[in-house]
């Protein structure tokens, strides 16, 4: 069977695309992961956040990519927040981490209901689609496979090119030695989770136009980006590109060719081979080659 | 002037320091030895802040700083080199250094950066290297550049000898010397190694059992081999 | 007036309940005694309640089992809640397909616990043999109940059934058949529901307050408090862990299938966070180490759920979060201890009757009436048998760690019985020598040998089996289990016989002078006091060779002169080698010295000798280095 150069790229795309969904969903709970060790069960309300917002400025009339921004910015805000009254208190006590943000997660999903009610909102999907030969394929596929590699760059220059980030990669190396340089760890600590729970805002905001916005979407996306963050393993951008790329592709390969439903069990199935032989995911793996 | 008076501290239920006291003037150079488990490392952390101090007090001039944080015990002056060095081992040397200056000196640190690599040209050779990839020697002149970086009044340096050639310990003792004598930074030093201590140190404290035992000039102590059989030895 | 026959009657009788008392234990008529009282529930109470009772049982079931293996084995699973879903689609699957064969659904409900505990032995191999860390051990679990959720909420299309159940997606099974009995497809009333449900959870309950009143319970606890120590003490942790897990699988699955008849339907929600997330709840309510807590959190949060008006009220969710997030915080050992805690305080009669009965979750310790007395303290000092010493050897031996050599050929062999002090400069190289003869590192190149067994390349845990027993540098006790249990459990390692255990154990405290301390935490005791009950617990566990790293770290003089006494006593049946820096101790201890220098041995003899050596002193001031080290 030839396969057609217009089939290739359609493919090519869907898979690309795949991945990107995978990675800007992950980023921001790789960030929270691998710099912190806090696992955020929000994580999931910390995306629909994103994409209520997002909803709520197009609504107010802001255009869609500056509605997006504030979005993720005002996520980024919340779990500032959220670190200041909670988790600090909790760091290094993992279950009460995870139950801690457990419960903040049941708050958060039932306080959107009470403002937005509980139907399906949405925004439609913008942009429109191009032709590939005889496939059509949506250009805002496009745009996330761009948004995900500019979101992965932002955090790359972010942790390796500002003051913060270094401080905070410090901090997470050896913090005892990063205080007695005079680095405030608390303080790099709040910030890394605003950080984190901004990306993590955006990456809600990027969904808001291809998926039906309701306060129970987290939960679709959150097992997922479990997944992908605990595959990926410490290394925020490397484990985060890698575990995306992989599980993505696999995800993507196997939809196409059967159906999305034993794509989503080919993930999980490469996800715990994979943890069974790195049990530190794959970031960890090169870590320890190093 | 660092005065340490009366502290005792420790790890968990295990007191480790019993009512030590010491009074280092400025600009002087200490030198605290003894055997292993006496306690010396547990005092230079106590001093830091990493080891919580459950009695007594650590005073740098007039700042009282036995319940301030770690982070702003560097930022009050006081620069610590531990065991091993601790170069934050996936950082460049440049980043290793700047991160120091970030939380201390924010708005000097390109300055400080620019004379801490003209101190040390091996730093200067090696700053896009990762810390990890350094040697031993190389990573004890980085750790001193990275304390110099926060502008420190008091530097505390735990077993820099350890682990390190012999011909490069000889230029580290030279280093720190010159670190004392053109900036005027108090050094006290814990230390096995009696050489390299009396190389840098003019007096000596004798420490066993968490506390102070002996106090002397160094070279005494150089000379006199019955005390370094009885509080260094077997 | 009938004394003869009372005579006679108390006469036959006494003996037989003397029996009786001895081998029933006493959960049995605990069990049944539930049972009649569920008996008697059922058949007064209306349907429609004995419906929603019916359903705290199964939930407080569900709840039970999250507390056998996070309180009890101290796994953090999140997958209870994967095997409840998993045992309530099994039920409705084979429930729709088995019962026009066998008009009965109790051989699907039976089949659910098995399917369910299959899956949850595969998934826990997977965890606990893969040496990934307890962090990862959340997320797999977590990971697999959120893909569990994902991947049956996809299964709308008809072509998605198993024989005649169709999986239905987002709404799931419907028409699964309520719980029919075998012989002639009688359908349980509700009012009979709630008697089975009951009596099923009154004999689970009981089986495991029984299965950890055994040595299983024990080793569970030590597992939970210090997994190490319990490596070290020669238990295969992973295989206890698998087994916690898998009973917790199983009991997960049987309250799935029971809810799965309980509601005649199935749909992906039961693997749904908000549902995931009350287990914890209900757990953490009840506090996490209290069987009967678990079902007295289901029935306080369950009550206050319904009373602010059932799963659907609009403030439920947003209470719950709240009450999550407080008891975590505020009280993390859970509300009903924390509030018995606080009542005994303010009510000192309630405290001394709980003293006595231990606080929750204690696994009572038999200590038994019987006077100590010193004829328990013979020959080899802490009674019971005793295997013979060995020879510990170790033959040119290399470590290399990256580029580091921090063993360079280092050759030593101790007798039998002998004691032998390791010394030397810090980096020397003694500590990872220590390590290596532990079983914590492999060596480079060369072997070790435990009398004339290999033993180069045994893990710790098995070096333990065979006789090393080994006390680390940093104090590794069990700090909430107490004194007597400590030691037990260092018995019970190497006995596996339950008398034998209590008798090593209770003569180890007698060797200590710690006997009136036997039912303290052990994390109460002085700092003293815990390194010699860390030694008990070597000399409990009937080693051949002794392994010490610094024992007397931390200790007062008198204290110090105390261990040297033990490790005397210990080498009337063991060899011992100690790490020590402590000079005066060495010297007290009167024993043969071996000098590490640069990862090699430099020279041995008495410690008046290595004193006497000139070149001795200079290595320990930094003189005298052959070679760089870097």
């Amino acid at each position: 069977m030839t396969v057609q150069p217009d089939q290739l790229a359609n493919l090519t795309l869907s898979l690309l695309s795949s991945i990107a969904l995978l990675a800007v969903i992950s980023l921001g709970l790789a960030v929270l992961f691998g710099m912190m060790g806090v696992i955020n069960l929000a994580h999931g309300e910390f995306l629909m956040l994103g994409a209520f917002f997002t909803l709520t400025g197009v609504r107010h009339g802001l255009n869609l990519w500056v509605a997006m921004v504030l979005a993720a910015l005002a996520v980024g805000a919340i779990g500032v927040v959220v670190e200041r009254l909670l988790i600090q208190h909790l760091y290094g006590r993992m279950p009460a981490t995870m139950l801690a943000t457990w419960g903040l997660s049941l708050i958060l999903v039932q306080v959107v209901v009470l403002i937005y009610g509980p139907a399906s909102n949405g925004i439609p999907t913008p942009l429109g689609s191009i032709r590939i030969g005889d496939y059509s394929v949506s250009e805002y596929s496009l745009v996330l496979v761009g948004a995900a590699v500019l979101l992965l760059g932002l955090t790359y220059l972010v942790l390796t090119r500002t003051r913060y980030g270094t401080m905070a990669r410090a901090a997470v190396m050896l913090p005892d030695m990063a205080a007695a340089v005079g680095v405030d760890v608390r303080r790099t600590n709040m910030l890394t989770f605003g950080f984190g729970s901004a990306l993590a805002g955006a990456g809600g905001a990027l969904l808001a136009p291809i998926t039906a916005v309701v306060p129970s979407m987290g939960q679709t996306y959150v097992g997922r980006a479990f997944m992908t963050v605990v595959v990926g393993g410490p290394g925020v951008v490397a484990g985060t590109a890698s575990a995306a790329g992989l599980l993505g592709g696999v995800n993507s390969l196997v939809s196409n060719l059967t159906t999305s439903v034993l794509g989503t069990a080919a993930l999980l199935v490469v996800a715990i081979v994979i943890l069974r032989f790195l049990p530190t995911g794959i970031s960890g793996y090169w870590e320890r080659k190093r | 002037m660092l005065h340490i008076d009366g502290i005792r501290a420790g790890y968990g239920r295990t007191t480790v320091l019993h009512g030590l006291s010491l009074t280092v003037e400025d600009g002087d150079m200490v030198a605290v030895l003894g055997r292993n488990g006496v306690g010396k490392s547990t005092l230079l952390k106590a001093m830091v802040g990493a080891v919580p101090v459950t009695s007594g007090t650590i005073r740098l001039g007039e700042r009282d700083l036995t319940r301030t944080r770690t982070h702003q015990r560097a930022r009050a002056g006081i620069a610590y080199v531990p065991q091993g060095r601790d170069i934050f081992p996936g950082l460049t040397v440049l980043d290793n250094l700047r991160v120091a200056a970030y939380g201390t000196r924010p708005r000097a640190w390109a300055q400080a950066l620019e004379q801490v690599l003209e101190e040390f040209p091996v730093l200067h050779a090696k700053r896009a290297e990762r810390g990890g990839g350094l040697s031993g020697g190389q990573q004890q002149i980085l750790a001193l550049g990275r304390a110099l970086m926060t502008n420190p009044r008091v530097l505390l340096l735990d077993e820099p000898s350890e682990g390190i050639q012999p011909s490069i310990v000889d230029q580290i003792a030279e280093t720190v010397c010159r670190i004392n004598s053109e900036r005027g930074i108090t050094v006290v030093l814990v230390e096995q190694n009696l050489d390299f201590a009396t190389k840098i140190a003019r007096h000596a404290y004798l420490m066993d059992k968490g506390e102070i035992v002996r106090d002397l000039p160094a070279q005494n102590l150089l000379g006199d081999r019955a005390l370094q059989h009885e509080f260094l030895g077997v | 007036m009938m004394s003869t026959n009372n005579r006679t009657l108390s006469g036959s009788v006494a003996p037989i309940w003397h029996r009786l008392r001895k081998h029933v234990p006493v959960e049995i008529p605990g069990a049944v005694a539930v049972t009649l009282a569920g008996a008697v529930l059922a058949t007064t109470v209306a349907p429609f309640r004995a419906l929603d009772w019916s359903l705290w049982v199964i939930f407080g079931l569900l709840a039970l089992s999250f507390t056998f293996v996070w309180g009890r084995a101290g796994i953090f699973s999140f997958g209870q809640t994967a095997f409840f879903g998993i045992g309530a689609y099994a039920y409705g699957v084979l429930g729709i397909d088995l019962f026009p064969q066998t008009g009965e659904t109790t051989t699907a409900l039976v089949a659910a616990v098995v399917i369910a505990a299959v899956v949850a032995a595969t998934l826990g191999y997977f965890i606990f043999y893969g040496n990934v860390g307890d962090v990862y051990v959340s997320i797999i679990t977590l990971a697999f109940t959120l893909v569990l959720l994902t991947f049956m909420s996809s299964t709308a299309d008809p072509s998605y059934h198993i024989g005649q159940a169709l999986l239905g997606g987002y709404n799931g099974i419907v028409g699964v058949p309520p719980l029919m009995l075998p012989g002639g497809g009688q359908m349980v009333s509700p009012n009979g529901l709630l008697f089975t449900c009951v009596a099923v959870a009154a004999f689970i309950g009981f089986g495991i307050h029984l299965l950890l009143r055994r040595p299983f319970g024990r080793i569970l606890a030590g597992l939970r408090e210090n997994e190490l120590r319990t490596e070290l003490l020669g238990y295969d942790v992973r295989r206890y862990k698998l087994v916690a897990f898998t009973i917790g699988g199983a009991i997960a699955g049987l309250a799935g299938g029971l809810f799965a008849a309980w509601g005649t339907s199935v749909n992906p929600n039961v693997f749904s966070l908000p549902q995931a997330a009350l287990v914890p709840i209900w757990v953490l309510v009840g506090g996490r180490r209290s069987l009967l807590g678990a079902f007295v959190g289901v029935a306080i949060v369950q009550g206050v759920s319904d009373a602010l008006g059932g799963g659907g009220g609009s403030a439920t969710p947003i209470v719950l979060g709240t009450l999550l997030i407080a008891v975590v915080v505020l009280l993390p050992e859970g509300v009903l201890p924390t509030l018995s805690a606080l009542a005994r305080r303010f009510v000192p009669a309630l405290g001394r009757a709980s003293v006595a009965a231990g606080p929750a979750g204690r696994t009572g310790s038999p200590l038994g009436d019987s006077v100590i007395d010193d004829s328990v303290i013979d020959d080899t000092v802490i009674g019971g048998e005793s295997r013979k010493a060995t020879s510990i050897t170790a033959v040119d031996v290399h470590k290399r760690f990256g580029g580091v050599a921090a063993l360079a050929g280092a050759s030593l062999e101790v007798a039998p019985n002998g004691v032998h002090c390791l010394i030397g400069p810090n980096g020397a190289g003694k500590s990872t020598f220590f390590n290596m003869l532990a079983g914590r590192y492999r060596p480079t190149s060369g072997t070790v040998l435990l009398g004339d067994e290999q033993i180069t390349l045994r893990r710790p845990d098995e070096r333990a089996r065979r006789g090393i027993g080994i006390k680390l540098q940093v104090p590794s006790l069990y700090g909430e289990l107490t004194a007597f249990e400590n030691v037990w459990l260092a018995a019970y390692g190497a006995k596996r016989d339950i008398g034998e255990a209590d008798v090593r154990a209770r003569g180890a405290l007698a060797w200590l002078h710690l006997s009136e301390k036997a039912r303290q935490p052990a994390g109460e005791l002085s700092h003293g006091e815990r390194q010699w009950l860390e030694i008990g617990m070597v000399m409990a566990s009937d080693p051949k060779v002794v392994l010490l790293d610094e024992p007397t770290a931390g200790m007062t003089r008198e204290e110090t002169m105390r261990v040297v006494e033990l490790i005397h006593d210990l080498a009337r049946t063991a060899t011992v080698i100690v790490v020590e820096h402590d000079m005066e101790f060495v010297r007290q201890l009167g024993a043969p010295v071996t000098m590490f220098h640069e990862g090699r041995i430099f020279t041995s003899g008495s410690i008046e000798q290595l004193r006497a050596d000139e070149r001795v002193l200079d290595i320990y001031l930094g003189r005298g280095t052959s070679h760089a080290a870097h």
